[in-house]
């Protein structure tokens, strides 16, 4: 019975409704969120039920159901985009709404084959993080309002390298995360 | 007892116990498909320069320019369970997927010094910290990519012990 009210819930939050068109309808599945505090713990139940732990999107396929990598990232964003001050103990940012619109505006350009990669992670600035590894190699970029951070660590430590640009740049960050180069 | 006398930042005892596994436990919005990322296991980086128009951070950091964490890791120490640590942390307004651990001896690999400070201002009694380099006398993205090296192995060595406590099984 928790689980259906935790769907509804977050279904009426918004997941579809920012969806972009190149996400097909999915319907979302959330998953635990069930917490053995004191009831006095916690906020009124609405609110207590937009708050997930993980979240994963599928869409229907002939019957059959298949996940949708966007449809994934775009449910986390609303997932983050729900956070509030404080996320992550005293002093953590929500998410700031540039980083937001430029995140998306960088995920409508990501090849589908990637998009596990461009999951969207939060710093506790409020700025969109993203980790993804390739070839040994880590990678990282951090998208603020007006700056891009990206990082490779590589096998040898000697040779990680990182960028940092006093403005954002969607064109560097797709090079960056297509294929790997900083400069 | 005071800490590090040449680390103004640290307070309290250093753990000495290389066993000892502290716990950390992973925000949701730090994690990938269910996974801690790199990012879960370092503390925000040095924000001094004001030439990157960045959130203001400063706001938050009373006394010093430096990030709200200054550069410490939050964890617990190693008597406070896994399952304690992460419902200590978690509230419907702070979701988090579970919790690992770290390793005493692995952060000092990284040159980490870790200090039990619980009990010291508003810190619970379990907490310790784990005290990345000060980065201050670098320059900024050096610094940062410090920061970003040192997650990285902090977060290998904690997925390759596998997590300690996941709220699933009673989730549902």
């Amino acid at each position: 019975m928790q689980s259906s009210k935790v769907l509804l819930s977050v279904a009426t939050a918004g997941t579809v409704m920012f969806a972009p068109s190149f996400v097909a309808a999915p319907s979302v599945r959330v998953e635990p969120m069930v917490l053995s505090k004191s009831a006095d713990n916690y906020a009124s139940p609405v609110t207590a039920t937009t708050r997930v732990f993980s979240v994963r999107a599928h869409t229907s396929v002939g019957g059959n159901v298949k996940q949708s990598p966007k449809a994934v990232a775009m449910a986390k964003l609303e997932m983050l985009r729900s956070l509030g001050p404080g996320w992550d103990g005293p002093g953590s940012l929500p998410l700031d709404d540039s980083s937001s619109r430029q995140y998306l505006e960088f995920l409508s350009k990501v090849m589908d084959t990637r998009t596990n990669d461009a999951e969207p992670l939060l710093t506790d600035e409020g700025l969109i993080r993203l980790e993804w590894r390739s070839n040994g190699f880590s990678y990282s970029a951090e998208i603020g309002p007006d700056s891009l951070y990206m990082c490779a660590l590589a096998p040898r430590a000697t040779d990680d390298d990182d960028e940092e640009l006093n403005h954002y740049d969607l064109d560097r960050l797709l090079r960056f995360f297509e294929r790997g180069e900083l400069r | 007892m005071t800490g590090d006398v040449a680390d103004p930042r640290v307070v309290g005892d250093r753990i000495l116990d290389g066993k000892e596994i502290l716990r950390r436990v992973v925000p949701s919005a730090k994690s990938k498909a269910g996974v801690p990322a790199n990012g879960a296991f370092f503390p925000s980086p040095d924000r001094r320069q004001e030439s990157l128009a960045e959130p203001a951070i400063e706001a938050f950091m009373p006394g010093g320019p430096k990030s709200r964490d200054n550069g410490g890791l939050s964890t617990h120490r190693e008597w406070k369970s896994p399952r304690e640590a992460y419902l200590d942390f978690v509230t419907p307004d702070r979701p988090a997927i579970g919790t690992w651990g770290v390793m005493v001896s692995e952060c000092e690999g990284q040159n980490l010094p870790t200090y039990d400070d619980g009990g010291i201002g508003e810190r619970p009694k379990s907490h310790a910290t784990v005290w990345f380099p000060d980065v201050s006398d670098q320059s900024r993205t050096k610094g940062r990519r410090v920061y970003e090296r040192i997650g990285l192995e902090l977060c290998s060595a904690a997925l390759s012990r596998e997590c300690l406590y996941r709220p699933d099984s009673e989730a549902l």
